[in-house]
């Protein structure tokens, strides 16, 4: 009985570790651009027309969002890029920076990353030869996962379950000690 | 007499087999150590993150106090296992050796400490991925009462519970072949791991005095959680220690470390608050106008288990007086129950008064009532406290 109980903990705590690592993999995966973009949007930034590509739409709650900038017109000056993901209105969240490298064409490329389900802007600031730009995209964030709060509940606690069934086994193994001692003695 | 361990006689052991048992022991002291490190890097990281939150905001998934808690967790996880898979491999190359570990699932042998320590580290893992989920679901300014938030800390609390596990069995075999230095090393690691426990805690209860989750209503009344749980989980430890280690002032030495530890998180929160700040380009919310000075580490200021310390020295004195007069267990349980009662006041070094505002939420007799569930929680917690103290010191 206590060795099945064993191995079924085994079994639940390779799987546990094999989907930790599992999730791992995939939000590194999630910071890398995959070949075609899922949306190009043509924004202009003050006087800078911008193509900008996304790479996963809607984008994943709580994970990178790959993204492209190119300059539609040819150059006449180096642009500098600031990048920053903005929450939308009923969102609980922060505005987060993006990351991102300057590529040969001018351009960007780059991860900014949507931690909270709902509407959220890509927001763009462009500095160059004519000026300051500024320019939003309007990004949709969806949970890849949803469950409720008692589910939540019901997990979470699970640990604490456990170390009070533990507590409770050392209680019952130390008294049944504790009347064997008692037993030699007499 | 010979002495015994596990049963078996010390004079009986060959050589060889002394030799075996120390490297055991070394092995547990060393990984045991490490268990314990991951723990306090765990709570120091935990005390940047709610600092980082507080007056920054959360932001991507992976910010510099997150990055630091997943080190800490990987560093128990990591040595937890690695004491598992090295003393399997000696007891199948000494098997006579298989009575000085737990077997688990029939082929692995290794200290209890070790499986307690994996499995809390597993699910603060676990925790982490899930959290993440939670924020994604419901936004970012979650209570610290949140499914895997609790789930995260609980992990961390038997992971601290694993390292004393394992610390208190090599000062075991340390004492037993007489290696007298690696004995009062295993106690003091031990001691440092109840201590982590203790600096967990109040991260784990504290929402039971900022937040409405934290009162019962009844009616005509409000009952507070805080003495219920603070008397259970801070008698609990501090029992199981003197329980465990056969020292005199073993709870006063866990607060000292407590004391330490919670410096050492005090000195680094706000310089590493200040040094990614800067590397980063951010400034603080405008929601930090409302609360402390940022440069204040809120964990440490906000600490509400200040009055553990004064329990922790009535519990040593009321242990001095029972091992000299011989008292029953019946005894000093309730006794022990009774002197802990100052950890279900709760005590902040900003506020002193709390317990005055918990009053008037609750009313007088509520807070009365409050207590009393306080009284229940250092019961219990003295009840568990001896028996897993007892099972830390008797078992394998």
């Amino acid at each position: 009985m206590i060795k099945m109980l064993q191995r079924i903990l085994l079994v639940l705590g390779v799987l546990a570790l094999l989907g930790v690592l599992l999730e791992i993999g995939v939000a590194l995966a999630a910071t890398l651009p995959n070949g075609t973009p899922a949306r190009v949007v043509q924004v202009q930034a003050g006087p800078y027309p911008l193509k900008v590509s996304l790479y996963k739409d809607p984008a994943n709650a709580g994970y990178a969002l790959p993204f492209a900038i190119a300059p539609e017109q040819a150059r006449t000056g180096t642009l500098q890029f600031a990048v920053s993901s903005l929450p939308g209105h009923g969102v609980d969240a922060t505005p987060i920076q993006g990351s991102f490298s300057q590529d040969a064409t001018g351009g960007i490329q780059g991860v900014v990353e949507i931690t909270v389900r709902g509407t959220w802007n890509l927001h763009i600031v462009v500095d160059g030869p004519a000026g300051q730009g500024v320019a939003d995209v309007p990004v949709q964030a969806i949970a890849p996962l949803t469950f409720p709060d008692w589910s939540g509940w019901l997990i979470g606690l699970a640990p604490l379950v456990g170390l009070l069934v533990f507590a409770l086994l050392q209680c019952r193994n130390n008294m049944a000690v504790l009347v064997a001692k008692q037993v030699s003695t007499q | 007499m010979a002495q015994t361990l596990y049963g078996a006689s010390i004079s009986e052991q060959a050589p060889t087999q002394t030799r075996s048992l120390s490297s055991i022991m070394n092995l547990r002291l060393a990984l045991g150590l490490s268990v314990l490190l991951g723990t306090i890097i765990f709570f120091v990281a935990v005390s940047w993150d709610i600092q980082w939150h507080s007056y920054i905001g959360r932001d991507r998934t992976l910010i510099p106090p997150h990055v630091m808690i997943l080190c800490g967790v990987a560093i128990s996880g990591l040595a937890a296992l690695a004491v598992v898979l090295i003393e399997t491999i000696g007891v199948r190359h000494a098997p006579s050796l298989a009575r000085y570990s737990s077997a688990f699932v029939g082929g692995f042998s290794g200290p209890l400490g070790a499986y307690i320590a994996g499995f809390g580290a597993l699910n603060t893992a676990i925790a982490f991925v899930l959290d993440s989920y939670w924020h994604a679901l419901y936004g970012i300014d979650v209570a610290i009462w949140a499914p895997f938030h609790v789930m995260m800390l609980v992990g961390m609390v038997i992971t601290g519970l694993g390292a004393a596990y394992m610390l208190v069995s090599v000062a075991r075999i340390a004492e037993q072949i007489g290696k007298r230095g690696k004995m009062r090393a295993g106690y003091i690691g031990a001691c440092a791991a109840f201590s982590a426990i203790i600096t967990i805690l109040p991260i784990l209860i504290i929402d039971s005095l900022n937040n409405p989750q934290g009162y019962i209503a009844l009616p005509g009344m409000k009952l507070n959680d805080f003495p219920a749980l603070a008397g259970l989980a801070c008698t609990w430890v501090l029992v199981a220690a003197v329980s465990a280690i056969p020292w005199r002032w073993v709870a006063s030495m866990v607060s000292g470390i407590t004391i330490l530890i919670v410096l050492i998180m005090a000195t680094f929160v706000p310089w590493a608050m200040d040094f990614l700040m800067a590397e980063e380009h951010l400034s603080y919310r405008a929601v930090a106008s409302t609360r402390l000075d940022p440069h204040l580490p809120i964990i440490a200021v906000e600490w509400p288990l200040t009055a553990t310390f004064l329990a922790a020295v009535l519990i040593d004195l009321v242990i001095v007086v029972a091992r000299r007069k011989g008292w029953s267990q019946r005894r000093l349980t309730l006794t022990l129950a009774c002197v802990a009662l100052p950890v279900c006041v709760p005590l902040m070094p900003i506020i002193p008064g709390l317990v005055l505002g918990i009053g008037q939420v609750t009313g007088g007799v509520g807070l009365l009532l409050s207590m009393a569930l306080g009284l229940l929680g250092t019961l219990l917690g003295s009840w568990f406290g001896h028996h897993v103290g007892e099972a830390m010191r008797t078992g394998r």
